[in-house]
């Protein structure tokens, strides 16, 4: 990994830029990657500690070819650390997006539920860096599992959150869902989450959400797989997944691009391949 | 567990500062905050930094409410400074108010006290926090030093925003006077 020094702090370079990557079919784009910490200010006195991921040329200075990028906010699971979904920011990042992920209070985002409000404030009102011009205007929400309910509330709440993309995960009881007709909404889970549980909840919950809303479920996934170094004692609690992480990651992302394309920038060809629905490896219900 | 306490961001809670009676000096060191106090005359003057969020100056009191110097008993403290927030930059009004009871003796002490350390951004625009916790504290003398150790729990409400869990651990080491 380089290391370019931005500023007062060090950015990190994960991926290299490659004018021939696609980022088509699930495959990582053209741009390089680099992500930095930053501090934000919150609660007065308290401070919230996140990470972000941007499209960066290979010293990770910020490319100027992806214009202001959106952002995408990202809210880890239950225990989970935010470097744990790095596979998942450096994708999306090479693809034009800036991915931001908050900390939170012992790695429980429900203690502190409004960091990614925090976050967002922060880097649109204050960039800095490599973001001091990058930053654009448009946002979604994102969670995998516990952060996934965290980023409902968010999104329910915060209405510079476009769109909420639940991975693994569903919306607690009192989220109202149900009103936020018009904003655009993902959730994907595996076939083996929790032993297919999961899945089946997952989709009963889904159908609060109201249009444009989108389920699928991943064939042969669990609920670990979104993250990488689940313990022996996460595994355990789990389903088995029946296929290679690499192969359901993979199906993952073609829904992923697909849907961020479509509601972060507009894009007509994606949304109609969304509405096509024809993405291997996922299904339409359990 | 360690890893999980040091992401936890609280209050300008002038931690150093509550421990402190009487005569003398005290150092704590806790997962949000390290801070040094000492007496001067009647009142406690203490300093505290929050790891990249803050760096706060305090000036306090403690006064015994119900009970006796030994023995069981409540106390009840009050403190204010001003602190300077790092992550924004910017300028807060702090105060703190402290009710602990308990049993203390002149071997070690077991206390429980109500912790709220409220915050008020000053600059534009203006905020104000108003956390509240609950501390367990226990310490005991080793010769001329007492050591402690204490636990805190509870929320942080503020306004406009949405209540935030708060959790911290540390520990102090108190020179001289009397520890409390």
């Amino acid at each position: 990994m380089a290391v370019a020094q931005s500023g007062c702090q060090a950015a990190v370079v994960d991926l290299m830029p490659d004018p021939a990557r696609t980022g088509l079919d699930g495959t990582a784009g053209p741009y390089g990657v680099a992500h930095q910490a930053f501090r934000a200010q919150a609660r007065v006195t308290d401070v919230v500690r996140y990470e972000v991921s941007w499209p960066a040329t290979a010293d990770g200075a910020y490319d100027d070819r992806a214009g202001r990028c959106p952002v995408v906010m990202f809210v880890h699971g239950g225990f989970v650390p935010p470097d744990a979904y790095r596979w998942l920011a450096t994708h999306v990042a090479s693809r034009g997006y800036c991915v931001a992920s908050p900390e939170h209070a012992l790695q429980l985002a429900i203690m502190e539920s409004d960091n990614a409000s925090v976050v967002l404030d922060d880097l649109q009102e204050r960039p800095r860096g490599p973001l001091e011009n990058g930053v654009g205007d448009d946002a979604v929400v994102m969670g995998h599992s516990l952060g996934g309910a965290v980023a409902t509330f968010r999104w329910v709440a915060d209405e510079r959150f476009d769109g909420l993309a639940l991975l693994a995960s569903w919306p607690a009881d009192s989220s109202d869902v149900e009103s936020m007709t018009g904003r655009p909404s993902l959730s994907l889970i595996g076939s083996e989450d929790k032993g297919g549980e999961a899945t089946q909840t997952a989709y009963e919950v889904y159908q609060r959400f109201p249009s444009p809303s989108w389920f699928g479920v991943v064939d042969g996934m669990n609920h670990y797989d979104w993250a990488d170094g689940a313990s022996d004692a996460d595994l355990a609690s789990d389903g088995v997944p029946t296929r290679p992480q690499a192969d359901t990651r993979r199906d993952v992302l073609r829904v992923l691009d697909t849907w961020l394309d479509a509601w972060l920038r507009d894009d007509a060809e994606a949304k109609a391949a969304l509405e096509a629905r024809g993405f291997p490896g996922v299904a339409e219900a359990p | 567990m360690i890893g999980w306490l040091l992401t936890v961001a609280l209050a300008a809670d002038p931690a150093a500062l509550r421990q402190l009676h009487g005569e003398g000096g005290v150092v704590d060191v806790g997962t949000e905050a390290t801070g040094v106090a000492a007496s001067v005359g009647s009142v406690v003057v203490g300093v505290s930094y929050g790891y990249g969020a803050y760096v706060a100056g305090h000036v306090g009191q403690r006064r015994v409410l119900v009970g006796e110097e030994q023995g069981w008993g409540l106390d009840g403290l009050g403190a204010v400074g001003l602190a300077g927030l790092l992550a924004t930059p910017g300028v807060a009004l702090v105060g703190t108010g402290e009710l602990r009871g308990g049993v203390r003796d002149e071997r070690g002490q077991a206390t429980l006290g109500l912790v709220v350390p409220v915050a008020l951004r000053v600059d534009v625009p203006p905020q104000l926090a108003v956390p509240v916790g609950l501390e367990l504290r226990l310490a005991g003398r080793l010769g001329p030093v007492w050591l402690g150790c204490r636990g805190q729990a509870g929320a942080t409400p503020s306004v406009g925003g949405v209540p935030a869990g708060r959790a911290e651990a540390g520990a102090f080491v108190q020179l001289g006077g009397q520890a409390r």
